[in-house]
């Protein structure tokens, strides 16, 4: 609750009294047979002004009889300006009715909480990602951009292109890891959800209902216990990979943090977080997979066998094929969801080992930079990169749903 | 056809065997958790005596964290349940509502405003999350379990999955409410809603459980220990606890089931869920 920062009272002010005044007032409108939109705008105005006007006067007035009362009545100021609105509208005389109340009573206010906590934001962003911008430091009068919070124009942006100076080198390395993530999780999710999924679905109904239930286990999984219980499972001395690899005579290897470890060329510890994320993750595309399995007619896989087509075949030349779509939707929605991993990393190995984090990847950069070092402009300078990897990809991924597949 | 029948018959073992084997390793590290939650701290820390199962059996770990002064468990449980169903109801409630507004009613400008919200779907929330959290500074809600819920009023798929239902709704059943002299609320509240139980209950599963395991969020807003949520609870205990793995699992075992309870209940809905919605949790 707002105590005394006059900022937060006047912005309640004006929310709460907006609300209610595009929410209630086309209701009003509309029983006066008056234009409800035209009393959306009215209602919104009237309370936003009201709002301040008022909301400001009756903290004035009870700030010394009742001080702690005081800033919870003054958010009740709107509502003088919008009831005098409410009853001094006139009704019209002809009286036509058109019952669009309650469309203008509901989408306006649905405009108006847009417009502030979700337009806003967005360009909000990408304006951030020009200026050298800390919360701590006093800016100018808009958005607190300016002053002490400088316009740096491309300059991040090249930084990123260039990997020119510490930071570049962090971005580029933070791509590089995020890019090899998605280039590892996402066959490998494919080699396992897709045979898994035939073998379900060619099990007898009962045993279908079982498997798939565990095997979406680990989706409903908290990120963070998934990382917990992997971590565990990789840890150094006490993991149970290691034990295992001690009982049958192996040397121990120190998964998650021996910068040098490698398998093929890859860290251990990329390594180890693509198995948890794969592990946690693969239930997801296996429930896709198997309603699209079931989605296959019956007559085509009869028609196969009567020709006398191996399971082998069968699944090479009939349901691969038919799968296509669905392949190519779950692949999209793949590569997007790895492209934002961050719980498990940021549990797991918080971006390490080595010096400059063989696991950081391009989330954990964002948050790092925006929340531990307070850089918020480079950080949303990196989140609009980031933005724009995955809105090409969510358009890709539009335009191969389009597509009209018929079987 | 018979010998095809019998070929695909000889595979069924192997299947079976692969789908068994499957399903041991997904559950391993949870097995592998909750044992280790009931070893003693004694028999995780001797790498020589590695077992899987507990050689001593001991509830010590969940005793110690059941009565840390430091640690609010019940506070924290409460958070995380009220965050979750406070996001559930006002999410639900809103997808139905302009499910059915932009469904069955016309307006100008009502295609820019659906195609909007449809595009915020594709937005990432990294990219938003700074300007969020500066406007929540400005609101005085950041270490306040509100900024979790009003920032989150409209889920953009869910208005999508409500309207796709809400337009098979007929149309007379909305015109015979309006003529017996309903008005719009009421038809909203009393015809349309009830309508869309089922669907309106698997979508609030998701909700639920996206919001109970969120974590990125949470992190950013939440400072003091007695307005956290579990998933950041359990890593900031963790911390304090690097040396005792024992009571690490403990702690995940605590924070992890109540959610898998609820999955194993509800299943079916929460699958159905999933699969349906294209976006992930």
């Amino acid at each position: 609750m707002p105590d005394s920062n006059l900022t937060a009272l006047m912005l309640y002010w004006g929310m709460i009294s907006g609300f209610l005044g595009c929410g209630i007032t086309p209701l009003i409108f509309d029983r006066k047979a008056r234009n409800p939109w035209f009393g959306a705008v009215i209602g919104l105005a009237v309370g936003i002004i009201s709002g301040q006007i008022f909301g400001r006067l009756i903290l004035l007035l009870f700030s010394n009889a009742a001080p702690n009362l005081a800033p919870w009545l003054s958010l009740l100021g709107g509502l003088i300006g919008l009831i005098a609105l409410w009853v001094l509208v006139p009704a019209n005389k002809e009286t036509r009715l058109n019952h669009r109340g309650f469309v203008a009573g509901t989408v306006t206010p649905m405009v108006f909480y847009l417009a502030t906590l979700s337009v806003l934001p967005l360009l909000w962003a990408f304006v951030l990602a020009f200026f050298d911008y800390s919360p701590r430091r006093v800016g100018g009068p808009i958005l607190g951009l300016g002053g002490e919070n400088p316009f740096v124009g491309f300059e991040y942006f090249q930084m990123m292109l260039e990997g020119s100076g510490r930071d570049g080198r962090m971005f580029q390395n933070s791509l590089v890891n995020t890019l090899l993530f998605t280039a590892l999780v996402l066959p490998l999710n494919m080699l396992i959800t897709i045979p898994l999924a035939v073998m379900i679905e060619s099990t007898g109904s009962r045993f279908k209902g079982f498997f798939r239930a565990v095997y979406f286990l680990p989706v409903v999984t908290s990120s963070v216990g998934v990382a917990i219980m992997w971590g565990y499972i990789f840890n150094t001395q006490y993991g149970l990979l290691n034990s295992a690899i001690r009982a049958v005579g192996g040397t121990p290897v120190a998964w998650l943090q021996d910068p040098s470890a490698n398998i093929l060329g890859i860290p251990t510890a990329m390594v180890a977080v693509v198995i948890a994320y794969l592990w946690q993750d693969f239930g997801y595309n296996l429930v896709i997979y198997i309603a699209a399995l079931q989605g296959i007619p019956d007559s085509l896989k009869d028609a196969a066998k009567a020709d006398g087509a191996s399971p082998l075949q069968l699944f090479f030349y009939v349901t691969l094929p038919l799968l296509r779509p669905t392949i190519l939707v779950t692949s999209v929605l793949t590569v997007i969801s790895s492209f934002q991993v961050f719980d498990l990393i940021q549990v797991m190995t918080q971006g390490g080992p080595g010096r400059i984090g063989q696991t950081r990847v391009l989330v954990l950069e964002i948050y790092e930079n925006a929340f531990r070092f307070e850089r918020m402009g480079w950080a949303a300078a990196i989140a609009v990169v980031m933005f724009i990897f995955v809105a090409v990809l969510t358009l890709i991924q539009t335009r191969v749903l389009r597509t009209n597949w018929e079987y | 056809m018979t010998t095809q029948s019998k070929s695909s018959r000889s595979y069924r073992p192997i299947i079976y065997i692969i789908l068994l084997a499957g399903c041991l390793l997904t559950l391993i590290p949870f097995i592998w958790t909750i044992l280790a939650s009931f070893k003693t701290h004694a028999e995780i820390i001797n790498p020589a005596n590695q077992s899987f199962f507990p050689r001593e059996f001991t509830t010590q770990n969940y005793e110690t964290i059941l009565t840390d002064p430091t640690l609010p468990l019940a506070r924290i449980y409460f958070n995380s349940i009220y965050v979750a169903v406070s996001n559930v109801i006002t999410q639900t409630f809103t997808s139905a509502l302009f499910g059915y507004v932009f469904a069955k009613f016309h307006f100008r400008y009502k295609r820019l405003l659906f195609w909007y919200i449809v595009a915020t779907m594709m937005i990432p929330f990294q990219l938003t999350m700074i300007p969020s959290y500066l406007i929540l500074l400005q609101f005085n809600l950041t270490n306040n379990l509100l900024g979790l819920v009003i920032l989150s009023w409209f889920n953009a798929f869910g208005i999508f999955l409500m309207r796709q239902f809400m337009i098979n709704i007929p149309d007379e059943l909305l015109d015979a409410a309006r003529v017996d002299g309903a008005n719009e609320w009421q038809i909203f509240m009393r015809i349309v809603l009830p309508q869309c139980g089922a669907i309106l209950a698997t979508f609030g599963v998701l909700v639920f459980i996206s919001n109970w395991n969120a974590y990125l969020w949470p992190l950013i807003i939440l400072r003091d220990v007695n307005v956290r949520t579990l998933p950041i609870i359990l890593t900031w205990y963790n911390d304090q606890h690097t040396a005792n793995l024992g009571i690490q699992m403990a702690a995940s075992v605590l924070i992890v089931m109540p959610i898998l309870v609820v999955y194993l209940i509800m299943n079916r809905w929460v699958v159905r869920g999933f699969a349906l919605s294209g976006i992930k949790g």
